[in-house]
């Protein structure tokens, strides 16, 4: 079974001064899996998060990928080894088109046909055909985070790490924002962190709580609207 | 003692007047993250206040004490006019600055001429310092922009405006919500800034040739003392300014006096690759 | 709501073709040039050219990623003194010496631009810290000059660098003044085409996307100090080429193809010529080098005046370029049916 985990963390532990953010944090995904992290803000979600992509580093335990260590690996080489992110705050490129937006989230070399193909699909995938020759900075909000994700899947990642991908959205647009993730599991394993429960439940899918920084409960997302302990923590207040 | 005194000295010299071009660039650098590229032509206008004063019969003294005056008012009509439209642009900063830079400078030659201008050295004795026979007025010098970067230091530490500085510096955006007026900041301490590098071409002229292309020298060596020294600080200025200065004035005894000065840019682009936030970091 | 989208595509697309097409016939009136004005408007056109591609080279730099170098005629002045000193320092035959030092001129400048960037770029130098570490190193470079007189000539420069040699009938033949302007006039379109042909499609939104965001660059997989390094070598040696060919050109070389004001005027070329368009700053560059010989000729004091005050007009008056601020007043005129009217 341990041969075919993408990611796996160990015992990640981090912390800030005297708070402790994240705290003995052992999750794995496996290939095309959807996996949930939940919690209420400051539960060390976005913590998390910034050690799985790279941008911070853990004080212990470990982070594998494949198998492979991820420790001490630059930013642009998480994407060339299939780890792809979208961040909480859209960041497309707000002075280039749609389309060039998708373009340049290829790496590499790729002929012009097989290009212009793979952008047309992804269009339809994220919804946004009519908006190809707009500038990405004139885009609604819901679109921005739509084109972002399909940025990160351009490169066809194995796994597509999501920090709260429907901040923001209205109920239709995180309804389809859960429809477009339950697509992409044909193709990648995703791993959302989110505080949103509708989204969540509108994935349905297995499910961490985290809570001070641990992982405090985990299972299908139907047990654990059912926990007593989830309750009184985090779904009882929020 | 006798070849090492006056080495010393001479690199005090040099890094005395950088510490004083170095302050206000670090400050405005700090606090507004603004390049300004006319910084060294603010010397050049305390260097010429300085001749024009003393062709009317005026004192050094006097000089001194008008000249950073004049390069505050011309600093705060600057900032107000133009640099103050530009602060989220600092590309565009950098380059209106040159272009003020640019026209400075050509003024000052077309008023003046392009021939140096005469200025006369206070003091003209020399003094024993332990054995060895030193020009009084580098000592003098040394001094004085000591004394300025101590007043500068306790203004910044000890008043209510430099609390105000060091909140912007720190983070701006709190700044604004704690009711500090930072445009008022801005302009204050932009002025301060072309002050003290007013202060610093007085000082300087007796010892250099007063052409209106004097500043762009010192321009680009107090832009690594605030590189090296880091952004922001007293502390990281006097840092930069002895890495800068001692380092050239070293160097000078051994290899000619250009290549020093390349040689020092050099060193300092090699310390901004292995400590970019400077050596004494804000 | 379909219309909007394919309508600024469209007139982004629309707006380059014109500006390219008014450049292909600049061009072609260049080219022409010599037969209708005197030898010496030729060689000052000439000359224009090969300083419009170090505005080139500037142009793939700052127009494209954003990256401002205050420092540009080091690279310019790197390929012209090389090309100098090794075609006439070595004793070599002019016939294959010329063409040595375009190539040395080229490689040195290289070396330059790998060995300084490398350490800034790698160092996470970028913004106003990189502006001003180049213009260091436009002063670094004028001292170097001075320094080394007895290889660079010091203030009086290097006389007698041979022009390009090519085969004919007889042999190896020098190139002839007419012969220069067109070998010249080649090289800049060439090369400018070049250059346009590659930030065309997705090299160019790549370029884009770095100056946008760099930290999302590098999230998509992009090696973006790799990318910037490359931009920042080869504008160097696009600059390098122009020094080069300009030293072999005009025979002599000076500090003043090295110093901090052609550095300056680099940065007023590609302003005027409008960031990032490639051809804008070729065609300005001829254009403001045109007027400063009509302002010089009134006074010469006055030159700098004017340089000071088109910087400040660049910043607040035409930040796109003269062409695009020019548009926008034509487009204010005529609002149904300018370019870009209707979106």
């Amino acid at each position: 079974m341990s041969a075919v985990l993408l990611l796996e963390t160990r015992q990640l532990n981090k912390r800030f001064g005297g708070v402790v953010a994240v705290d003995d944090v052992s999750i794995s995904i496996r290939p095309l899996e959807v996996k949930c992290i939940i919690g209420a803000n400051g539960a060390g979600k976005s913590t998390l998060f910034n050690i799985l992509c790279g941008a911070l580093a853990a004080d212990s335990g470990s982070v594998n990928f494949e198998g492979r260590s991820l420790a001490g690996m630059k930013l642009h080489e998480f994407s060339r080894a299939g780890i792809a992110r979208k961040f909480q705050v859209p960041s497309v490129f707000e002075s280039l088109s749609v389309q060039q937006n998708l373009e340049t989230s290829i790496h590499g070399a790729i002929s012009k046909p097989d290009l212009a193909a793979r952008v047309d699909a992804m269009l339809n995938k994220v919804d946004l055909v009519g908006m190809r020759n707009q500038l990405a900075g004139n885009l609604a909000h819901g679109q921005k985070q739509w084109l972002e994700i399909g940025m990160a899947l351009m490169s066809d990642p194995k796994l597509l790490l999501l920090d709260e991908p429907t901040a923001g959205m209205t109920l239709d647009e995180t309804q389809r924002t859960a429809d477009l993730v339950h697509g992409l599991a044909r193709h990648a394993a995703v791993v959302a962190i989110e505080h949103d429960m509708s989204f969540v439940r509108a994935l349905g899918c297995h499910t961490y709580v985290m809570h001070q920084g641990a992982i405090i409960v985990e299972g299908d997302f139907v047990d654990i609207e059912r926990n007593d302990l989830v309750r009184d923590v985090y779904l009882g207040r929020a | 003692m006798t070849t090492i005194l006056p080495m010393f000295l001479n690199a005090m010299t040099l890094v005395s007047i950088l510490m004083l071009v170095g302050l206000g660039l670090a400050v405005i650098y700090g606090l507004m993250g603004v390049i300004n590229m006319s910084h060294g032509d603010f010397i050049t206008i305390g260097a010429f206040s300085l001749a024009l004063i003393q062709s009317f019969g005026g004192s050094f003294w006097l000089a001194l004490l008008l000249a950073p005056l004049i390069g505050a008012l011309i600093g705060f009509l600057i900032e107000r006019s133009i640099i103050q439209f530009l602060y989220k642009r600092p590309l565009a900063t950098i380059m209106a600055t040159w272009g003020l830079s640019l026209i400075m400078q050509q003024s000052l030659q077309l008023i003046f001429g392009a021939a140096p201008q005469r200025v006369y050295s206070p003091i003209t004795t020399s003094v024993e310092v332990l054995g060895v026979n030193y020009p009084a007025y580098r000592l003098v010098m040394i001094a004085m922009a000591i004394a300025i970067m101590v007043a500068a230091y306790l203004f910044i530490r000890k008043t209510r405006f430099g609390l105000d500085m060091r909140t912007v510096i720190q983070n701006p955006e709190m700044a604004d919500a704690l009711g500090i007026d930072t445009k008022r900041v801005f302009a204050i301490a932009f002025s301060i800034g072309a002050g003290l590098a007013a202060a610093a071409g007085v000082l300087l002229a007796p010892l250099t040739v007063v052409i209106a292309q004097m500043g762009i020298n010192y321009l680009a060596r107090s832009f690594f003392v605030v590189i090296v020294g880091g952004a922001g600080s007293v502390p990281g200025v006097v840092a930069g300014s002895a890495f800068v200065g001692g380092t050239e004035t070293l160097l000078n005894y051994a290899i000619p006096a250009t290549l020093a000065q390349a040689l020092v840019l050099v060193l300092a682009i090699i310390v901004v690759r292995f400590r970019p936030s400077g050596l004494v970091p804000g | 709501m379909s219309q909007i989208p394919s309508d600024t595509g469209s007139s982004t697309r629309s707006r380059s073709r014109v500006l390219v097409s008014l450049s292909l016939l600049f061009l072609l009136a260049m080219y022409i040039a010599p037969l209708y004005v005197g030898v010496y408007s030729a060689s000052l056109f000439r000359d224009a050219m090969l300083f419009g591609l170090m505005a080139l080279g500037l142009d793939y730099l700052w127009g494209k990623t954003g990256v401002l170098s205050f420092g540009h005629a080091t690279f310019f002045g790197a390929g012209a003194y090389g090309a100098a000193i090794i075609s006439t320092q070595f004793g070599m035959d002019p016939s294959y010496g010329a063409w040595l030092g375009l190539l040395g001129g080229i490689l040195f400048s290289c070396l330059i631009a790998f060995i300084v960037g490398y350490f800034l770029i790698f160092g996470g130098v970028r913004g106003s810290y990189f502006t001003i570490v180049t213009l260091a190193l436009g002063v670094i470079s004028v001292h170097v000059v001075l320094t080394f007189s007895e290889y660079t000539g010091g203030d009086a420069g290097l006389l007698g660098v041979p022009p390009l040699s090519f085969p004919t009938v007889d042999g190896f033949r020098p190139l002839s003044q007419l012969g220069q302007y067109w070998f010249v006039m080649t090289t800049v379109c060439a090369v400018t085409c070049g250059m346009w042909w590659l930030c065309s499609g997705r090299y160019g939104a790549l370029l884009k996307s770095i100056e946008d965001n760099e930290q999302r660059a590098q999230a998509l997989g992009h090696n973006t100090s790799l990318h910037l390094l490359i931009v920042f070598v080869g504008s160097a040696v696009i600059a390098a080429l122009g020094g080069a060919l300009y030293a072999s050109s005009v025979g002599v070389v000076a500090t003043d193809s090295v110093n901090l004001i052609l550095s300056t005027q680099a940065i007023i070329f590609v302003a005027i010529g409008g960031r990032g368009t490639l051809f804008g700053p070729v065609l300005a560059t001829v254009c403001v080098i045109w007027l400063e010989q009509e302002v010089s000729s009134i006074n010469v004091q006055l030159w700098p005046l004017f340089m000071g005050l088109l910087f400040i007009l660049a910043v607040f008056v035409f930040p796109d370029g003269v062409l695009k601020r020019a548009e926008a007043l034509f487009s204010m005129i005529r609002p149904v049916s300018g370019p870009g009217g209707r979106a």
